[in-house]
């Protein structure tokens, strides 16, 4: 019987390692991002949801789907649910980036600097006893040479305020 | 000998440490006091964002957020009153804003939750509930003054949600989670009284002294002489027969209406960030934009 080459363990450790990257690295080449976070109010909780898809090259352009959602779950009575986003990017020489949504777009400087731009801040509330608020459309850079790549970040906020309770819960979820 | 010696490093490490926080100043609870406004800057209330934002008169936007507290703030439903309540890591503070200086100030603290109902101008008295720290269905009902001096108005006066100071007195609802309705209260003497009136909905207002309730759809006099469609915010400035209102618009950014008694728009505002009132004069903030509309005389300045 030949001498093994590695040990037993360290092999399946390294080839545990090689998957995972592997795995890892067509995650980050899709560009599919999706991100929750929840905080506990009474008799349930409220979640806030950021779903972005891979970015598309479109003519000079690239542009990324998004879906914003602000949800609660339980037993209690809703007064209102909002949910308010944004999305952000690196960018350069009078480049802009836009919601998807009418007046929401945002310029860099004319400077070859790079400078973070954020788009309005984008809102939809509900006080009819909905228990969610949410929207979905895309984000747009152009031109998109002057985008700096991996750069963009979608936050949405979500508040909530139960019949019964002055108090507004509110929790943010970020990709 | 070699335990003595470790013992003596892990000491002196520790202590070295400790010396190091208190050198540095280092506090284990962080307290947020909030940017003051600079030249040419106000502090505006946003209500969609529930915060307070350092608005640039000469370049008309937001130039940064106040950041007092660590979470959403609350307004009083007086659209005069500079008094907010503050989250904070370690409980809640009652800031006012001092709009000639640009600052905030602190006028009491709290461990409890504590949330505005009402706001005596004259006498410049909130008043507040106050939820127990253990049990926040258990609420008391305290006035506090300019200088932060609490009374009790009422202690454990059940699910209080909100209240209107009018001039038959201290308006308030009360929450009955069983039937999913709200009572209507007045304070008379120490005494909270339920007025027997039910209501679906707890937003009261004052309109000139006088209690607006509100249902799911409409804010009303109970003598039916008044009736307005709700919004999600609606202030009614004192000396005025109109009304403000803020709703998001199709374009999913907030805007102002002012209508007349008699729901007529006569001004509408995309954009808005927020406003503050001078007298019966309003302040549009908006992007890139500012007015000044008088509710007085029912005209843009």
């Amino acid at each position: 019987m030949g001498k093994r080459i590695l040990p037993r363990k360290m092999g399946i450790c390294l080839v545990l390692t090689i998957a995972f990257s592997l795995g890892s690295v067509s995650v980050v080449q899709a560009g599919i991002r999706s991100d929750s976070s929840k905080l506990y109010c009474p008799k349930g909780r409220l979640i806030a949801h950021v779903w972005r898809g891979g970015g598309k090259n479109s003519g000079n352009t690239k542009k990324w789907d998004y879906q914003v959602s602000s949800k609660y779950k339980g037993r209690a009575k809703i007064k209102w649910i909002q949910t308010r986003w944004y999305s952000a990017a690196s960018l350069r020489k009078s480049a802009s980036i836009s919601l998807g949504v009418s007046n929401s777009s945002a310029s860099a400087s004319s400077s070859s600097s790079w400078m973070t731009v954020k788009t309005k801040t984008k809102y939809w509330k509900n006080n009819n006893g909905s228990k969610s608020a949410d929207w979905r459309s895309n984000t747009l850079v152009g031109p998109r040479k002057d985008y700096r790549s991996n750069t963009i970040y979608t936050s949405n906020t979500g508040t909530l305020k139960l019949k019964g309770y002055p108090k507004k819960y509110e929790i943010s979820a970020g990709i | 000998m070699r335990f003595l010696r470790g013992f003596s490093v892990l000491l002196l490490a520790s202590a070295v440490l400790i010396t190091g926080f208190f050198l540095v100043g280092c506090k284990w609870t962080t307290s947020t006091e909030g940017r003051n406004a600079g030249k040419d800057q106000v502090l505006l209330y946003a209500p969609y964002d529930s915060r307070l934002v350092i608005y640039g008169i000469k370049v008309k936007a937001v130039q940064n957020v106040s950041a007092v507290g660590s979470g959403p703030l609350y307004e009083f439903s007086d659209p005069a009153c500079r008094l907010y309540v503050v989250t904070d890591e370690e409980g809640m503070r009652i800031v006012s804003v001092d709009e000639k200086r640009g600052k905030i100030k602190n006028v009491a603290f709290f461990k409890e939750e504590v949330y505005p109902l009402a706001w005596d101008k004259e006498k410049n008295i909130g008043y507040y509930v106050r939820c127990q720290k253990e049990d926040n269905e258990v609420r008391d009902v305290i006035a506090i003054d300019r200088r932060g001096k609490v009374r009790v108005i009422a202690a454990h006066a059940g699910m209080i949600t909100s209240g209107a100071l009018t001039e038959d007195g201290l308006y308030l609802t009360k929450y009955d989670k069983e039937r999913d309705e709200y009572r209507l209260l007045i304070r008379r003497g120490k005494q909270l009284e339920d007025t027997g009136r039910v209501l679906h909905d707890d937003d009261l207002f004052t309109r000139n002294g006088v209690l607006l309730c509100s249902d799911k759809s409409s804010i009303y006099s109970i003598d039916g002489t008044f009736r307005t469609a709700k919004s999600d915010f609606v202030y009614f400035p004192e000396g005025t027969t109109q009304t403000l209102k803020m709703n998001i618009g199709r374009k999913h950014l907030p805007q102002l209406t002012i209508e007349n008694d008699e729901g007529k728009v006569l001004k509408k505002y995309e954009d808005v960030i927020g406003f503050w009132m001078q007298g019966t004069t309003v302040h549009v903030a908006g992007n890139g934009y500012m007015r000044t509309y008088s509710a007085g005389k029912g005209k843009e300045q």
